[in-house]
């Protein structure tokens, strides 16, 4: 399951995609007051922008469960579109989406390789990124997705979502232990690291590990590693390489924010610097770069460290996003409507709290 | 007159000291000068509008949608100019009537059909190059003519004649004044002026103007001046003429050094006397030539010039010597131009003819004979009687004898006076200096047809070979009477349309909305009316709007007030007044629409009110402008200084960026986000956080339109941000406006138009629903993008936000740092460099002087500067590359501690020699104001580079100074 050079190059500029946020520390977290825990009242932009952008991915997904229209594709877009409906509060199995839930982890696990684990998608469109998305949706979906009957028989790899994840898993740890950095980067057997591709997989890690998959100590701890060094005082943090933090990227702040949140190490002088930095610029979105990737993490980092911040700047979201919504319910962003609109409504969904990995 | 020469120690004839009363006469006059200026001073702006109706017509969307080009269909523009002043781009086009002319004005749909009366010129632009004069002939005719062309035969009765184009026409003897051989063999130099082109007019551009192929200037200190390469000896005949008290000077043999001005023989007037004068560096002289007319005059002479040996003779037209001065220089020499100097009142240079002089003095000529002069300068009397176009020869005689004279010794010939002149109506003057008077009989295909008395062909003119037309009146007819061209009093309101190359005062008639506009215009010189062209930008004025009132002394001081002082602050904390009507409060729309309201209500979706001018009781946010919840609150002057920080909004907010600006009864201002506004309170959002303010502290809320965002590139957007092509907007001020509101305009009202009946203009505004505005309320109507241009002047007009800079910084593939990519553009460069004595990491001593003979690098950085530590890495290779060459580097950290340095340090994986700049000073003598900041000294001490800011790739930046530095240094090594 080598890349090829020309697959990875087409991810080399995409600084971003995704990502996900883990929270997950749901049952050990620190008991929070009701109304964060269970989430309050939604407001009626929300649910109106959120089920706008579901009615968009459940007209432009494919029958083999994964979309196609044009930008970013592979397992890593499946599982992001996966999770907005898991997030959506609608019965997984049962629900107005059970389907389209079914179609998009059919997908996912027919893409594996089945000998290293890595989620290659079946068309050759990957990379750790649409690794590190595709195990984080594959965690929020154990457990809450009755699998049984998920293979109706005659497809390959028919393994269930447990499996599935187990091998995911052991796939990105094979490939963090090639990492001079303890990171990741776009191809499995890169040397180099960087936070944006690290960030997607670590957060992958911490999902399965908080799922119950068993995710080695060691691991996380190089990955949070690699953060620390790559977060400079002022809690700007760096791209690529085993240093940095010199120049100001929403994202990759939030990114470190949240695997510090979700990794609990809130103890680190590192997340106090970065969550510091994010709160006193809650204005200050990545409107006009890799708009979608910001927000989706800002959103995150923002709920898991500081939920007052969250709340005010989540004001803000809701504002920028009614107005970038089209008619059919599609948010455009940098990687394509796909990406646009999953990333936006995931950063909305922290307003629902129904992923695991939403909870503080 | 015979001439007195006088020392030149006297010579001060101009001062007040000896001619006071020329003073007392020139301030006496400039009286007089403001009250002729203000009635001339449209037709003075001829020149500018010409140039800007090119670029009217060349740029589509200025005038409208409409495309002046796709209606003229013809490269060069013409203006119309009336009687009243008004005037009109368009092209001639057919008109039914011979005493009409008709014309097609872009701006309308309908050609207008102007009463010849009414009109004064028209003009058209010149061509880049001006064709020149053709023909072996000219021939001056009664009333001003002239054409150029041949002479084919010639009797008692008729010369037969073909113009350049090979027109033959048969001229009556009896309107041939003078006829003169022009061309090759011929003396003649220069026949004019032809307009300005090939005229130099130092100073601002409109100071002179062509009228009718003359030049003309009322503006004091005017200057028109041309080099003619004026021969050594040379003749000139020119004719001047004034409507007002004539103040000039013409200096003849000048070139552009006002020097020689000063030296050349100068026509000159002193008080009511024109004089021929020249003062040289020990002589001067000067003679009177002839009394002047303190109104309407001119003159008209002949001048004989030789300039070495500094003689000047002065001619009437008529050949009556006037002056013969001899004035030499201590070194004679002989320039080429002429200077004609308008000091005050007007002047018009008609006429100026230059040729060769043969140095003879001319002989005593009976002026009112008819003769013929020769080249060779005599004269013989009697009348001509014939040409022999194949002999080439004319004849002369009388009852007694007859001669022939051979062509080619004949200067000129003057004919016997003309008698009354047949009047005529229009004169076409050509690009070539030609003009042909006559009636007009019609237009068609360019070309103009004319019957010109005297000749007994009609003579067809081709438009694009005119100057100008211009409209003729019998000498009792006042241009200015007004009252016979124009149509019968309408009793409809009269205004002024008026539109970027056009005014024309007039009439809305009644129309409907239909294939075209409902606004229908009847100028009152027009025979007929046209409806106003969709799409254009225009107004129309019915009543002048005030001017804004001057400031106050109070208002100035305030402003004037030193930053600190007591009296610049805005008295603060003010007691708010207890009871504030509702319906104080006034909505000011984006279209500029402005009226009374109560303010009800604001909500997300938009302001709900109470109006008794509006049905309609609610506007939408996008629409709205500003709201004065207390408009008669005193106004608090703002500084610009902090007007200018509250409009700029900072790079953390652009993507959030306020909304409103309140305005507190104090004078204070907060930015933020309207959320809603009941009777009590205003809740607001302050960087994502809800506030409440009482209502009766807000005086006033402005809407920051996100599209209404600048960037500092562009600081011009002023969209209304709607659409205002088919709209139109009526101002109405109120009827009794006073004291302190006096300045402040009253009601705008926008909307599409849609019929004008009786006097009403009846429409529909979005907002308002249907609209009815009797005209005679009206004191302006905007039209199309007029009302966009006037949303701009409107009050609050020019609050916007606009964007803060963004800062140098590094940036992937840029070419070069920030800024000084060569990094030779800093005033340190090639300076000693400034000394450096400080303590290093380690706590040793440094100083910068002991490192002389060594090309030495600075480095100005901090920890908490991103670009600073991403250039460190790329600075300390570089020096390590150099440093077999006697490179050294040192990092020159700003005012920070040990421990922050040795941690920035520890993660940069880097180990230069750190020097401590604790108080700043050091970056301060090097101008260290942004950081990085990395400087090369070179080994005498000298500053060789210096740069600021970095990049991606700074490294091969400073490897390119420092081998520059070293090579430099080359020559002096070998």
């Amino acid at each position: 399951m080598r890349r090829s050079a020309t697959d990875l190059n087409r991810f080399r500029r995409t600084t971003a995609m995704l990502l996900f946020c883990l929270g997950l520390l749901s049952s050990q977290g620190l008991a929070q007051a009701p109304a964060t825990r269970f989430g309050e009242v939604v407001p009626r932009d929300v649910r109106e922008i959120y089920d706008k952008g579901l009615q968009y991915l459940v007209s432009s997904q494919n029958e083999a469960g994964d979309w196609k229209n044009g930008g970013e594709q592979g397992p890593g877009v499946t599982g992001l579109c996966l999770m907005v409906f898991l997030a959506s509060g609608e019965d997984p199995n049962y629900g107005l989406y059970s389907n389209n839930v079914r179609r998009a982890l059919r997908s996912i696990i027919s893409g594996q390789d089945g000998a290293t684990g890595f989620y290659a998608g079946n068309h050759g469109h990957s990379s750790m990124y649409n690794h590190g998305f595709a195990m984080l949706a594959m965690a929020e979906a154990y457990g809450a997705v009755d699998d049984r009957d998920l293979w109706k028989g005659g497809e390959k790899n028919r393994r269930t979502i447990g499996q599935s994840l187990e091998l995911a898993v052991r796939a990105a740890v094979t490939s963090q232990k090639k990492n001079q950095f303890g990171g990741w980067r776009y191809s499995p057997d890169a040397t180099d690291a960087d936070t944006s591709v690290s960030g997607a997989v670590l957060v992958g890690l911490l999902a399965a590990r908080n799922a119950g998959i068993e995710v080695p100590d060691e691991s996380i701890d190089k990955a949070v590693n690699y953060f620390t060094k790559m977060t400079s005082p002022s809690g700007q943090v760096g791209y690529s390489g085993g240093f940095g933090g010199f120049d100001e990227s929403i994202p990759r702040i939030s990114i470190a924010t949240l695997i510090y949140a979700v990794a609990r190490r809130k103890d680190l002088t590192q997340f106090k610097a970065t969550l510091g930095y994010l709160a006193q610029r809650i204005e200050n979105t990545s409107q006009d770069h890799w708009a979608e990737y910001g927000r989706y993490y800002q959103a995150q980092a923002l709920f898991q460290g500081d939920v007052e911040a969250w709340e005010k700047w989540n004001k803000l979201l809701v504002r920028q996003l009614k107005q970038a919504q089209a008619a059919d319910g599609s948010i455009q962003g940098q990687q394509g409507t796909t990406l646009g609109t999953s990333m936006s409504c995931l950063a909305l969904a922290l307003n629902f709290r129904f992923l695991p990995i939403y909870e503080r | 007159m015979v001439s007195q020469p006088f020392t030149k120690q006297s010579c001060r004839h101009r001062s007040a000291a000896t001619h006071p009363t020329v003073q007392f006469a020139g301030a006496a006059r400039s009286c007089h000068d403001d009250q002729t200026r203000t009635r001339r001073c449209l037709p003075a702006c001829l020149i500018v509008w010409i140039s800007a109706l090119v670029a009217v017509c060349s740029a589509p969307g200025v005038s409208g949608r409409t495309s002046a080009s796709e209606l003229t269909g013809e490269a060069r523009t013409s203006v119309l100019v009336l009687t009243n002043g008004d005037h009109v781009a368009g092209r001639l086009v057919p008109s039914p009537k011979v005493d009409c002319l008709g014309w097609q004005s872009p701006a309308f749909v309908a050609p207008f059909q102007f009463q010849l009366e009414g009109l004064e010129s028209i003009h058209f632009s010149a061509p880049a190059a001006l064709p020149e004069p053709t023909g072996s002939y000219g021939l001056e005719l009664a009333d001003g003519d002239l054409l150029f062309g041949s002479l084919i035969g010639l009797d008692a009765t008729v010369a037969v004649w073909d113009l350049p184009d090979k027109t033959r026409l048969n001229i009556d003897r009896a309107i041939m004044k003078r006829l003169y051989r022009r061309g090759a063999g011929s003396d003649v130099l220069f026949v004019g002026p032809n307009g300005l082109n090939g005229w130099e007019t130092p100073g601002e551009a409109g100071l002179w103007r062509e009228d009718a192929g003359h030049l003309t200037s009322d503006k004091p200190g005017a200057v028109l001046r041309r080099d003619f390469k004026l021969p050594n000896q040379s003749r000139l005949e020119f004719e001047l003429s004034w409507t007002n008290q004539p103040d000039f000077e013409l200096a003849i043999g000048v070139d552009d050094n006002s020097k020689t001005v000063s030296r050349a023989y100068r026509f000159d007037v002193w008080e009511n006397e024109l004089v021929i004068q020249r003062e040289a560096e020990r002589e001067a002289n000067v003679e009177s030539l002839q009394k002047l007319a303190k109104s309407s005059g001119r003159i008209h002479v002949q001048a004989f010039l030789d300039q070495i040996l500094g003689r000047m003779l002065v001619y009437s037209s008529s050949g009556k010597p006037l002056a013969d001065l001899t004035v030499m220089t201590a070194k004679p020499q002989v320039f080429g131009g002429i200077q004609l100097t308008n000091r005050r009142g007007d002047i018009r240079l008609e006429r100026l003819q230059i040729g060769r002089w043969n140095g003879e003095v001319p002989r005593k000529v009976e002026a009112d004979k008819s003769r013929i002069h020769l080249i060779d300068g005599t004269i013989t009397y009697g009348n001509l009687t014939s040409f022999d176009a194949e002999k080439r020869e004319f004849a002369i005689g009388d009852e007694a004898a007859t001669q022939t004279i051979a062509e080619d010794k004949v200067q000129d010939v003057f004919l016997s006076q003309p008698g009354e002149l047949a009047p005529r109506s229009l004169r076409a003057v050509y690009l070539t200096g030609m003009k042909i008077s006559g009636d007009l009989m019609r237009i068609e295909d360019q070309t103009i047809w004319l019957k010109s008395p005297g000749i007994q062909e009609p003579v067809q003119v081709p438009l694009d070979a005119l100057q100008s037309l211009v409209i003729l009146r019998a000498k009792s007819e006042h241009p200015e009477s007004k009252s016979k061209s124009e149509t019968p009093e309408s009793p409809q309101r009269r205004g002024r349309f008026e539109i970027s190359g056009a005014t024309l005062q007039g009439y809305l008639i009644d129309g409907k909305e239909g294939d075209t506009s409902c606004l229908v215009w009847q100028p009152v010189q027009s025979s007929t009316a046209s409806a106003i062209q969709r799409g254009v930008s225009a107004q129309i004025v019915y009543r002048e709007l005030p001017k804004p009132p001057a400031q106050t002394a109070q208002q100035q001081l305030r402003q004037q007030a030193q930053p600190g002082t007591a009296a610049q602050r805005p008295v603060r904390k003010v007691v708010p007044p207890k009871s504030t009507s509702k319906a104080e409060s006034i909505l000011h729309l984006r279209t500029g629409d402005k009226i009374p309201c109560e303010a009800t209500s604001i909500d997300e979706q938009g302001l709900t009110f109470k109006s008794s001018v509006s049905e309609a009781t609610f506007v939408p946010h996008h629409q709205i402008h500003a709201l004065e919840l207390l408009p008669n609150e005193p106004p608090v002057p703002i500084e610009n200084k902090k007007r200018e920080r509250l409009l700029t909004l900072p790079r953390m907010q652009r993507n959030n960026p306020p909304t409103h600006l309140f305005r507190s009864v104090d004078g204070d201002y907060l930015r933020g986000r309207l959320e809603s506004m009941n009777e009590d309170q205003v809740k607001v959002e302050l960087r994502l956080e809800g506030r409440i303010i009482p209502r009766d502290r807000v005086a006033r809320i402005i809407w920051l339109h996100p599209e209404s965002l600048t960037t500092p590139a562009d600081a011009s957007n002023d969209s209304a941000g709607f659409p205002t092509k088919n709209l139109v907007q009526t101002l109405q001020r109120p009827a009794e406006s006073s004291g302190s509101k006096a300045h402040t305009d009253g009601n705008r009202l926008t909307f599409a138009p849609e019929q004008v009946e009786g006097g009403v203009l009846s429409g529909r505004s979005e907002l308002f629903g249907i609209c009815h505005v009797e005209l005679t309320q009206v004191d302006q109507l905007l039209i199309g993008g007029a009302i966009e241009q006037a949303a701009a002047n409107l009050p609050f007009g020019s609050w916007k936000l606009k964007q803060s800079a963004d800062p140098l910084g590094p940036k992937d593939g840029s070419d070069g740092a920030g800024d000084g990519s060569e990094g030779l553009e800093s005033a340190l460069v090639a300076k000693p460099a400034p000394a450096i004595s400080l303590q290093t990491l380690d706590g040793k001593k440094f100083q910068l002087s002991d490192h002389l003979g060594k090309i030495v690098i600075l480095d100005f950085w901090a920890s908490w500067c991103g670009p600073c530590l991403q250039a460190m890495p790329q600075v300390d290779k570089v020096a390590e590359e150099f440093a077999d060459q006697g490179v050294v580097l040192f990092a020159i950290n700003l005012e920070e501690t040990p421990d922050k340095v040795n941690a920035a340090l520890e993660r940069l994986k880097l180990s230069p020699t750190v020097l401590l700049d604790r108080d700043g000073r050091i970056a301060e003598k090097y101008g260290a104001t942004s950081i990085p900041q990395t400087v090369i000294i070179d080994r005498e001490g000298k500053v060789a580079r210096l740069y600021v800011g970095t990049s991606a790739r700074f490294d091969e930046q400073l490897r390119t100074g420092l081998k520059g530095v070293l090579s430099a240094e080359q020559p002096k090594s070998e």
